[in-house]
């Protein structure tokens, strides 16, 4: 009896508290766990009595690539997230991450969805990782590590390809105005969550609606110098319809053309960008003939802008060795004055050497040009700088932008090309030097120009034809003034053959002259080289521009006795009174009235060997005898070995100057046997008449 | 059949015939719903002339209910609450835990915050309830109990963090109940106990589980004009009453089924027997009259 009782007791105990006692759980797989396990998940426990259950209805399985999982829901999480074990309710009040996205492309392996297929709280988090105290990645109880943006990049992968999306893993500039709060990568990278904060009062930082302009200007402050600019497409074409950009009818001046995400181009391009245009074809599929900025459209005239690389680095312009030469290495697009000393006030205002979107200024040093140029930058101590009196004002009143450069150069037009028909040197030099605009003119008698010639240091011309013809730049360098003489100022620099803008020095040694006379070198060291302290041995008698004569370009003999040019060049010289007084000529003149000569008459050998003369020159058929006719003024003898005279050295009939007299044909047509003494008395008052 | 046998099957009977009674079910009828724009309010309390109080520190305010469905607000100073949990009426004056911050506030039904007391060991206070002339504080950092004076200075705390009797996995919500026992939500032990003030004595009152008579998150309990201890499970979200002496005695029914409240949490019960609960998934306090 006592037995029985005793059972029925047992029984009763096991019934009525055992019932209360918690039953063990287990996991899926049939293991033994914890209670800690079973408090998120909650199916863990041992044969729930479906008629006693509590667990909600809503509670379906979480899906994990697409197959149920005993992960916890959203309602599991804020069961302790709710403030009274751990406070996320500012997370779930907060504009999350949107949870029905398309996650076909996602690669979701290890992330599991809600039971709709959706995103949720378990996706990205789970107890199973770091606490958010932890060091690490993976803090606060992520899947993946976010301080690489690993776990964005699960699913996002495609929005972080270079270029067409904005760069990650890429430190941060100092200096940025990002809430303190913000979220940085290791060593403090910019990653996904760096504008995306997930749990943020914002979706994005700093943005609302589609303006993006307090985020893009916590980093890119600078680029917002574009606001009231032309490049400001959304101010400019407000209201507009279009088809540039996503949405043109906000403030976001970045938008039209700037895409975060997935972007057409690189630069994060929001526009259709025609591959064939290369890096330029940003700019140009506004700065076309039928583009938005068709008023300023490009043309490949001007300085090159492709297929060109930069040779050296240049930190002024942001450029470097190797870099594309490209629109954007004097542009930047986002700044229209890069000092901001001279803002623009309005769209379509029209630019100037110190605005027009350049990185440095055209001012009066050069800024931009000299960057690349550097060897040019000599220019500005010259009477070539524009800052020089006059310059300013000569160009404003042509309404011609006005840098140091510019004046000369058409960065887009073709100035300099050759494809007009007048040599473009000529033309451009003959702005300033035309004889009204400025003292130093070139209007007459000058080096010819417009010839084709021959030169040792293959000097510059212009070519036409395939042919290179000579002008301006044959002889000078614009950008350089050469040796500044002492005491000379930065301005009214007058030339000598030490100076000048010469391509090629010339003096003490005339090599500019002699690059294409170099059978005129034979002068040297001879009593006609009057090479002086800033005048070489061919400035004393020849000028190239302005000259006495257009012929030979002779210099002005002013007053100097003689019937033809040939006496008075010569007796500029030998006169009594100066410097070749002791080689007075009292006879010279050759009767003119028999010194029409016809081309038979003339007889055999080269003409030029023996010329005639004209008042205009030299002449092969029509001409008279004179001086240079027996004499070359540039070679003491015709025979090698005798051109250079000893100091004082006494002339005789094989130097003097005289051109070789087996050329004589010409004298003895008329005068037979008589002619070699009136070769020796030429000069002879008294012989001259015998003979 | 042998008489022992017998005595067996009738005792199994009994048994049976008991359990039977004990899966009782309440029914629950709605009869009004509140939703003031909340952001996540987590606990509710009620004062002698009807009032009703909730807390809602996401918005930094306490907001006034009544029965004729008239809302209003108290709102203190900028920032006085943010994130607090728990709210009681103590003597007419509200206090608040503010829990992110270690502190009790007394606040005047003006706003005013009349009364700031720092607790000590990083408290981070979930509930406060008065007892006598002292205040009951859970703490979900420390997992303890801490007792202050009536001059609101720390008389003693007890428990520590763990699974057995007088231990706690996050001590939530408390409700007072007769002889001064303390009703406490052990949320992370998924259990409801009562003790002594002084920790002393417990008693089980509803135990781990998901079915019906068994507990997963307790949050808000209350106690009725019967001495019904009625405890929100925020998992479940359904609603049931046990004895002080720990009986399971039913679920909340309506429309036939057990009521699924969105993530509940403070729960108090007035005069009339109402039963105020707040919803705080669905930023909703939700009245329900107990039969």
């Amino acid at each position: 009896m006592m037995n029985a009782a005793k059972r029925c007791i047992a029984i009763l105990v096991l019934l009525g508290v055992g019932s209360n006692i918690s039953i063990a759980q287990h996991n899926p797989d049939g293991r033994k766990v914890s209670l800690d396990c079973v408090t998120c998940h909650v199916n863990w426990h041992d044969d729930i009595d479906p008629e006693q259950s509590l667990i909600p209805e809503i509670d379906a399985p979480i899906q994990l690539q697409g197959l149920p999982a005993h992960i916890a829901t959203a309602a599991m999480c804020f069961s302790c997230h709710d403030g009274t074990v751990n406070d996320s309710r500012q997370t779930f009040s907060s504009s999350n991450h949107q949870q029905d996205m398309d996650l076909k492309h996602a690669d979701l392996q290890d992330m599991p969805l809600d039971k709709n297929g959706d995103i949720y709280c378990g996706t990205c988090h789970t107890p199973h990782s770091l606490k958010p105290e932890n060091q690490g990645g993976l803090a606060p109880f992520l899947r993946d590590e976010k301080i690489n943006s690993s776990l964005c990049l699960n699913c996002h992968s495609d929005q972080a390809a270079n270029h067409l999306n904005h760069p990650i893993h890429i430190p941060v500039k100092p200096g940025h105005k990002m809430p303190e709060n913000t979220f940085w990568g290791e060593s403090g990278s910019m990653e996904c969550m760096t504008c995306h904060p997930i749990h943020g009062t914002q979706g994005v930082v700093g943005v609302k609606g589609n303006d993006r302009t307090e985020l893009c200007s916590s980093c890119h402050s600078a680029y917002f110098n574009i606001e009231l600019t032309d490049h400001d497409l959304t101010r400019k074409l407000k209201n507009q319809p279009g088809t540039i950009g996503p949405e043109l009818s906000r403030e976001d001046p970045c938008v039209a053309c700037h895409s975060s995400h997935n972007g057409k181009g690189k630069h994060m391009w929001a526009m259709d960008v025609e591959d064939a245009s290369g890096p330029n074809g940003y700019c140009l599929g506004c700065h076309s003939s039928d583009g938005m900025g068709r008023d300023k459209s490009f043309s490949h005239a001007g300085h090159p802008t492709s297929n060109a690389r930069i040779k050296k680095n240049i930190p002024a312009l942001g450029i470097k060795a190797s870099d594309e030469l490209m629109c954007t290495t004097c542009h930047d697009p986002h700044q229209w004055d890069f000092s901001q000393r001279h803002a623009v006030t309005a769209a379509n205002e029209e630019g100037t050497e110190y605005t027009s979107f350049l990185k440095l200024p055209d001012d009066a040093q050069g800024q931009l040009c000299v960057a690349c140029h550097t060897d040019e930058s000599t220019i500005f101590s010259s009477d070539h700088s524009v800052a020089r009196e006059g310059f300013q004002q000569h160009f404003r009143q042509s309404n011609k932008i006005h840098g140091q450069c510019t004046v000369c150069h058409g960065s887009h037009s073709d100035e300099l090309d050759g494809s007009t028909e007048d040599d473009p040197y000529t033309v451009l030099c003959l702005r300033c030097h035309d004889g009204e605009s400025f003292p130093s003119s070139v209007v007459h008698n000058n080096h010819p120009m417009g010839v084709p010639f021959k030169s040792a240091s293959n000097l510059a011309g212009y070519e036409k034809d395939g042919e290179v013809l000579l002008s301006c730049n044959t002889c000078h360098n614009p950008h350089k003034w050469g040796e500044i003489v002492e005491g000379s100022s930065t301005a009214n620099l007058k030339g000598d053959d030490r100076n000048s803008f010469l391509t090629l020095s010339n003096w003490p040694e005339p090599k500019l002259c002699l690059d294409c006379h170099p059978e005129q070198g034979t002068i040297l060291s001879t009593p006609h080289d009057f090479t002086e302290d800033e005048r070489s041995a061919c400035s004393f008698c020849h000028i190239p521009h302005n000259a006495e004569t257009e012929y030979g370009i002779l210099a002005k003999w002013e007053g100097t006795p003689g019937e033809s040019f040939n006496e008075r060049h010569c007796f500029s010289c030998h006169n009594e009174d100066d410097s070749a007084s002791d080689k007075l000529v009292q006879a010279y003149t050759h009767p003119r009235e028999f010194g029409i000569l016809t081309l038979p008459a003339r007889g055999a050998g080269e003409w030029l060997e023996f010329p005639l003369f004209t008042e205009d020159g030299p002449s092969e058929s029509v001409g008279h005898i004179d001086c240079f006719t027996c004499h070359d003024p540039h070679t003491w003898s015709y025979k090698p070995g005798l051109q250079k005279p000893a100091n004082n050295t006494e002339g005789n009939d094989v130097t003097s100057f005289l051109r070789n007299p087996s050329h004589l044909t010409l004298c003895t047509d008329c005068h037979g046997e008589n002619t070699l003494w009136k070769y020796n008395y030429y000069h002879d008052p008294v012989k001259r008449k015998r003979y | 059949m042998s008489r022992e046998t017998f005595i067996v099957a009738l005792l199994l009977t009994i048994f049976c015939l008991g359990q039977a009674l004990n899966a009782q079910e309440v029914t629950f009828t709605r009869i009004q719903k509140f939703e003031a724009d909340f952001n996540f309010p987590t606990d509710i309390t009620g004062n002698e002339r009807g009032d009703i109080f909730v807390l809602d520190a996401m918005n930094d305010r306490v907001v006034v209910l009544n029965k004729n469905g008239e809302v209003s607000e108290i709102k203190p100073q900028r920032d006085s609450f943010y994130k607090a949990v728990g709210i009681t009426v103590i003597n007419d004056d509200l206090w608040i835990a503010d829990t992110p911050r270690s502190r009790l506030l007394k606040m005047n039904m003006n706003g005013r915050i009349s009364q700031v007391i720092q607790l000590a060991h990083g408290t981070e206070p979930v509930d406060v309830i008065g007892v006598g002339n002292n205040k009951v504080i859970t703490d979900r950092l420390n997992h303890t109990i801490t007792v202050l004076d009536e001059n609101n200075r720390e008389k003693y705390y007890w428990g520590k963090r763990g699974e057995d009797i007088g231990e706690f996995i996050n001590p939530g919500f408390l409700a007072l109940a007769p002889e001064n026992r303390i009703i406490i939500g052990d949320i992370l032990n998924r259990r409801v106990m009562s003790y002594s003030q002084s920790g002393r004595y417990p008693q089980n009152i509803a135990k781990p589980g998901v079915e019906r008579g068994q507990i997963f998150r307790p949050k808000g309990v209350a106690l009725d004009s019967q001495n019904r201890i009625w405890i929100a499970d925020g998992y479940t979200g359904a609603v049931q009453a046990f004895s002080v002496s720990g009986k399971f005695l039913g679920v909340a029914i309506s429309n036939g089924k057990p009521i699924q409240l969105s993530a509940p949490m403070g729960v108090f019960i007035d005069k009339q027997d109402q039963l105020w609960v707040v919803e705080s998934f669905a930023n909703s306090v939700s009245v329900w009259q107990l039969k």
